[in-house]
């Protein structure tokens, strides 16, 4: 039996039709990236999810009082708020610096979160910041592709539009970015080998 | 059979796959495939989830009784 998958567009005209389901879906489908995408600008936890919050809200919002007009880009779009709303929070953040306790973190970072341990916490975090830092490593023009591609859920001809470039170079940037990435995560493999089996 | 597929199909295929592609793939292209489905991979490794609690609170909001302007 073959499964198909609902579009968003559809769960989208459902939603609007008065169908609440259809957004929870819609919420749970996109959840996690537009929350690593909120995290990769702030690095804190508990302030992703505040502004997570305040960008599902600006959605709901918009969509409620009929001017959503994407055309099923849903995910893209709703990335799109929450990275404007992470960049606005660090512009504050500028004007309101955050409290630093003695140990040198963050007031906000002192809150645990009940659904899981620290271990854990910290696990996602040690994996998630590795990835950060080696797309950091990468050329602007690939790793502008490649989070347009892999986290934004662009099309590569809407990047190639959005970019100025054609979509031949901007599949050639992310084959370069992604070639990067495995020279880089295959050379940690091999750091991390000849640490635990010395010759 | 195989056809010749350049290195920018091979990453056009690896995000916007196109429905029985991957049988003309020469065996070459194939092991290039997963090599980069492994990279692909690790990127998705690298994504949080935020707590239930946060999700419940913004699934409450969507669904407060305000009728949707057409």
């Amino acid at each position: 039996m073959i499964k198909t998958q609902v579009s968003d567009a559809a769960l989208l005209s459902a939603y609007i039709q008065g169908e609440d389901k259809a957004f929870e879906t819609l919420v749970k489908r996109s959840k996690s990236k537009v929350y690593t995408s909120i995290y990769l600008i702030v690095k804190d936890r508990y302030i992703a999810e505040d502004l997570m919050q305040e960008t599902y809200i600006k959605a709901i919002d918009v969509i409620k009082s009929g001017r959503y007009n994407e055309e099923g880009k849903f995910l893209p779009w709703v990335v799109r708020i929450g990275h404007n709303l992470a960049i606005d929070f660090f512009r504050k953040d500028k004007r309101y610096p955050t409290i630093v306790l003695e140990d040198g973190s963050k007031l906000f970072n002192s809150f645990e979160f009940a659904e899981e341990s620290s271990e854990d916490i910290q696990m996602k975090a040690d994996k998630i910041s590795n990835v950060r830092e080696l797309i950091k490593k990468l050329p602007d023009e690939q790793r502008e592709v490649l989070v347009m591609r892999h986290y934004e859920e662009l099309s590569f001809q809407e990047i190639a539009d959005q970019t100025g470039v054609s979509i031949n170079t901007a599949l050639g940037r992310m084959r370069y970015a992604l070639i990067n990435l495995r020279k880089m995560l295959e050379k940690q493999e091999s750091a991390y080998d000849a640490k635990l089996y010395p010759k | 059979m195989t056809q010749n597929f350049t290195p920018n199909d091979l990453i056009k295929n690896l995000y916007e796959p196109e429905k029985g592609l991957t049988h003309f793939l020469s065996s070459e292209d194939r092991s290039e495939l997963a090599a980069l489905h492994l990279v692909k991979n690790t990127l998705d490794e690298g994504y949080l989830h935020p707590s239930d609690s946060c999700v419940d609170s913004i699934i409450a909001y969507s669904k407060r009784n305000i009728e949707i302007q057409s």
